[in-house]
């Protein structure tokens, strides 16, 4: 079998990737191989259950947990983070299913900042980006209203030369208090942008969001997911020589010559069998473990250590955020504050800036979640209505969320492991171990926190801070940009330093993340490459 | 539009109606939800969707229909005991003051696939206004978000 | 006409026409789902616009109802069956069938522009005129009314009514886009969104569509419309429950499928008589979740059908044995 590109991966990237080549080219030839299977989207029965029971329905997308005495579990941590070692998990990170982990990503679209492409420049640490902010701002644009996303277009805290698709949503009633701390301590805040579909003009079989508030499983599909979209092509527009294969795990990237990739080997994990594709290009959309691993199976005469690898470092640098819940409490809440989103609708990201940059820019989330527990659950446990009146309008909880940058460094990596998961890929082995000084900022970070709380009426948990996670659906690095091969894995084009027609597009291949969440650039990178593919014919 | 509804391999495409009197036990338990917690809302207004809910149930796992029939036969046994009230303040808060007599292990089945869901979906139905707030994690209802309208949800007053 | 009677009249004359458009969908959800998708991608688009639109020509007419203080009924004894002559004096009846070149025709002719149904409509218009003429006819329940939040998949808006004007300009949208549009009904080849039902047809008929420079009353010239009538499942037309077996399998899915139409209709009422949230549920379990039932039936052949023809969802209103209430 021959194909004109062959992508690996079916998250947002391929589908960004397939849009942009295929309206260039309808009659390409593209063929995309997912490992996982589909997940059923918008059914209105599986959303009941959901509601009812606040299970995900579909728990063989996640990883299992690292092994432990009394179960088997996936994947490996060797080495220690300076926190509990089994904080970096891939477990409920990364979704490995047909459109990727935007199955159950929270839909937040940050731009980066002009001086995140700058962080060795600016502060010594890492790497630059080969290409700065205005290069990327363009394909900004268009990755968010291909993702639909609902923002503040006045908002000028980082440049735009287009309006947002949707305009924001308004910030919700437990803004207020927060918002208004904030402006007392002379902190900035700002309306959260998010994918979640609004109301235009223009109709669309996508709804816009009602704000059903179960966004893991929104039956409105008004959250983008990118197999609701991949569907779109294969349903109503004419691109006859797409193909899609699930349950397809790509083993290795075959080489003809040194520079030039012929296809890939990939195991239909139904049958075990072996199967050739042979592709003009291939592009390794596999987010940011997979795709290193891959290429590090890919050994041969001419790679022995893995395709792009010949300077170590494939698989290296490995970043994410740590993601941080710092706790406390309204000594009351008279007016029924509650938790009325399943999406915050405030961000300050008044220290992600240059100035915070050597130390670790950071943002603040405010995530609705006051009062502990939902009207339903207080029920459930039995309470009658004056105790839940008490519960909602005594003291309540309060917490503010933070991801803050921290730095790569070249012993943090990912490698296979000689197992295979449960949907037949090789594990991976996770060697990491965070910096003392990421550390101390995450402390710091608390001491901010502790004076909005404070300014609120409110108190700081003493146990703080806790790292919630190391949010591995954020991770970073592992195959990364740089102008000159020694320092990295792709160009400034994404193409794999000394290959003709092999690329990396995921989070992988940012020298570094900012201190935000990375779909909305991840989206950009895909068009721009589509653009660079279409060019270069 | 044109994906296939999910459904249980050993659903058929529609399930078979739950028995009249299994449903009408089910539909006065839903009911008792607003009495034992005061609720104002109507629950008339929801009679179509809890069938609609009931219907799903069964078919994404048919095994909801002998939940439904379980819970039913445990309420009526109780409420011989004594009276419904008391099987409905049994299974929802755990009080026992007419000493009723019953399985614990059909009460932890009856509370966690039954009783429990019940109060779930009713919350999320629109109950869960009787606490104050006017949008809720699982509220299907509470529209979009218009530009020259006010939001589905409370809004923070004054800021900029 | 005393005042009384033109108000009857009225509210009379506004449930037919939420039965007129109710009774479009089935077949032209029909004709939908009957293309293989192998091909005519482009007029199944079209197509499914309309239909979707339809529904919200049945938004609108409720919306009006409800604000002049009616009530909207929908049940057992008018639930519309097929063949249908979908008003007085139109000869031609609407068929639950597959896509095909007399199906385009009829639904042309059902969006014909200056028809009875056109005249029909002003008359509603003339009447909500002269009884508000004095103030006080629109009385209903604002509670009642529908928002634009349920309607996304095509063109325009649901408007809610509380007055005449509003009133006008809700009914304006069934009057341009759809049946009996007339006299200068919306051409806009270059947003086929905005354009009348029957221009749309007509590209499909004609297998090409407008420029923005054509005569409408002309078949159109421009790009080519490719459509192959012969990707269709073979469906048969204006089937029945009795056509299917008990027992076999397209009687259980037509079973299936009805319950669920029965139920969805069932929601659709309660949403137009005071509780519009109940509205999606109606489209998100009735409608979304009765597609691939439909799709199932036409790809299952009919047991010795001696045509080879395969099943078709009946749309009639089925209730269950515990299903009264």
């Amino acid at each position: 079998m021959k194909v004109d590109t062959l992508i690996i991966g079916s998250g947002v990237v391929a589908t960004a990737l397939t849009k942009r080549l295929l309206e260039h080219t309808p009659h390409m030839s593209i063929l995309i191989l997912e490992a996982g299977h589909r997940i059923k989207t918008k059914d209105f029965g599986i959303w009941e259950a959901f509601q009812v029971t606040g299970n995900w329905p579909f728990p063989k997308i996640y990883d299992l947990p690292y092994p432990e005495r009394n179960s088997a579990g996936e994947n490996r941590l060797i080495g220690e983070s300076t926190q509990d070692p089994a904080a970096f998990t891939l477990y409920q990170g990364r979704a490995l299913a047909y459109g990727g982990s935007t199955n159950v990503w929270g839909g937040w679209t940050f731009r980066r900042k002009p001086e995140d492409f700058y962080l060795k420049t600016n502060t010594g640490q890492g790497l630059d980006w080969p290409f700065d902010y205005d290069a990327l701002e363009p394909y900004y644009c268009q990755a968010e209203d291909y993702l639909a996303v609902s923002g503040d277009s006045k908002d000028t805290s980082v440049p735009r030369s287009r309006p947002y698709p949707f305009h924001e949503f308004p910030y919700s009633y437990v803004d207020q208090p927060v918002a208004r701390a904030m402006e007392r301590l002379g902190i900035s805040y700002a309306h959260l942008p998010i994918a979640r579909r609004g109301v235009s003009k223009v109709p669309s079989t996508h709804a816009p969001c009602q704000v059903t508030g179960t966004c893991d499983y929104c039956p409105f599909g008004a959250r983008f997911v990118a197999c609701d979209y991949m569907d779109d092509f294969r349903r109503w527009n004419d691109y006859p020589n797409l193909d899609i294969k699930l349950g397809a795990v790509v083993m290795t990237i075959r080489m003809a010559t040194k520079r030039r990739a012929a296809g890939v080997v990939y195991k239909e994990t139904a049958t075990g069998e072996m199967i050739n594709v042979d592709a003009d290009r291939v592009i390794v959309a596999a987010g940011t473990f997979e795709s290193p691993k891959l290429l590090l199976r890919s050994t041969s005469k001419e790679w022995p250590d893995g395709i792009g690898n010949d300077t170590d470092n494939v698989g290296r640098y490995l970043i994410t955020h740590p993601y941080m819940i710092y706790a406390g409490s309204l000594p009351d809440n008279p007016e029924k504050m509650q938790w009325e989103l399943n999406f915050p609708t405030m961000v300050s990201r008044y220290f992600d800036t240059q100035e915070e940059q050597a130390k670790g820019k950071y943002v603040l989330v405010n995530a609705p979640n006051i009062v502990a527990q939902s009207v339903g659950q207080m029920m459930i446990n039995g309470w009658d209505h004056a105790k839940i009146d008490r519960a909602i309008t005594g003291a309540v909880p309060i917490s503010l969320h933070s991801m803050v940058e921290i730095f790569g460094r070249h012993e943090n990596r990912v490698t296979n492991y000689h197992k295979l998961n449960h949907l037949g890929m090789p594990e991976a082995s996770i060697y990491f171990k965070c910096d003392p000084e990421a550390m101390q900022r995450i402390q710091e970070i608390g001491g901010v926190v502790k004076r909005i709380f404070e300014a609120m009426g409110g108190t700081y948990e003493a146990e703080n801070p806790s790292v919630n996670s190391w949010r591995c659906d954020h991770a970073a690095s592992t195959c990364r940009m740089s102008k000159d091969p020694k320092d990295g894995v792709v160009d400034g084009d994404l193409r794999i330093h000394g290959t003709d027609n092999l690329y990396v597009c995921s989070n992988a291949v940012y020298p570094n993340l900012g201190a935000i969440n990375p779909t909305d650039t991840v989206t950009a990178l895909a068009f721009r490459l589509g653009d660079h593919l279409n060019a270069a014919g | 539009m044109f994906d296939s509804k999910a459904r249980h391999p050993l659903s058929p495409p529609t399930p078979d109606p739950l028995p009249h009197l299994v449903y009408e036990s089910m539909w006065d338990l839903f009911v008792a939800i607003g009495d034992l917690w005061q609720l104002t809302d109507d629950p008339q207004q929801y009679r179509l969707r809890f069938r609609t809910f009931l219907e799903n149930r069964i078919s994404l796992d048919p095994l909801y229909a002998s939940y439904y029939l379980g819970a039913a036969t445990m309420i009526a046994e109780l409420a011989a005991q004594a009276d419904v009230n008391a099987a409905y303040v049994l299974i929802f808060f755990n009080l026992n003051p007419k000493n009723l007599e019953y399985s614990e292990d059909m009460m932890t089945v009856i509370r966690d696939h039954v009783a429990f869901e019940f109060i779930s979906r009713r919350a999320a139905l629109g109950s869960f206004a009787n606490f104050g707030a006017k949008a809720y994690q699982g509220y299907m209802a509470a529209g979009a978000n218009f530009p020259d309208q006010p939001a589905p949800y409370r809004t923070a007053e004054g800021l900029k | 006409m005393a005042n009384e009677d033109k108000r009857a009249t009225l509210l009379t004359r506004l449930q037919t026409a939420i039965e007129l458009e109710w009774s479009t969908i089935p077949p032209y959800m029909v004709a939908v789902l009957s293309m293989k998708l192998t091909a005519n991608r482009q007029a199944a688009n079209l197509l499914r616009g309309v239909m979707m639109e339809e529904m919200l020509h049945l938004a609108l007419v409720a919306n009006v109802l409800n604000a002049v203080g009616g009530t909207v009924h929908i049940g057992p004894d008018n639930v519309p069956s097929y063949p249908r002559r979908l008003f007085e004096g139109r000869d031609v009846p609407v068929n639950l069938a597959p896509f095909s070149a007399e199906n385009v025709a009829t639904f042309m002719k059902i969006e014909e522009p200056e028809t009875s149904i056109g005249a029909f409509y002003r008359s509603i218009v003339a009447l909500l005129e002269e009884l508000d003429a004095g103030g006080g006819l629109f009385t209903g329940d604002p509670a009642r009314q529908l928002y634009d939040d349920y309607y996304w998949g095509a063109g325009n808006k649901i408007i809610p009514v509380q007055d005449l004007d509003s009133a006008k300009k809700a009914l304006s949208i069934v009057m341009d886009k759809g049946e009996g549009a007339g006299p200068h009904p919306p051409f806009t080849p270059d947003d086929q969104l905005q354009m009348a039902h029957y221009y749309r047809f007509a590209e499909i008929h004609y297998q090409r569509l407008y420029r923005p420079t054509d005569d409408p009353a002309k078949p159109p010239t421009g790009e080519a419309l490719p459509i192959d009538y012969s990707e269709v499942h073979p469906i048969k037309v204006n089937p029945k429950a009795a056509d299917y077996a008990p027992g076999t399998k397209l009687a259980r899915l037509n079973d299936a499928f009805n319950s669920r139409y029965t139920m969805m209709l069932r929601q659709l009422l309660q949403a137009l008589t005071g509780t519009p949230k109940v509205l999606y549920t109606a489209i998100m379990n009735g409608m979304h979740g009765s597609t691939s039932g439909a799709l199932e039936m036409m790809t299952t052949p009919i047991p010795g059908d001696p045509a080879g023809r395969t099943g078709c969802p009946t749309f009639e209103w089925l209730d269950k044995a515990s299903a009264k209430s």
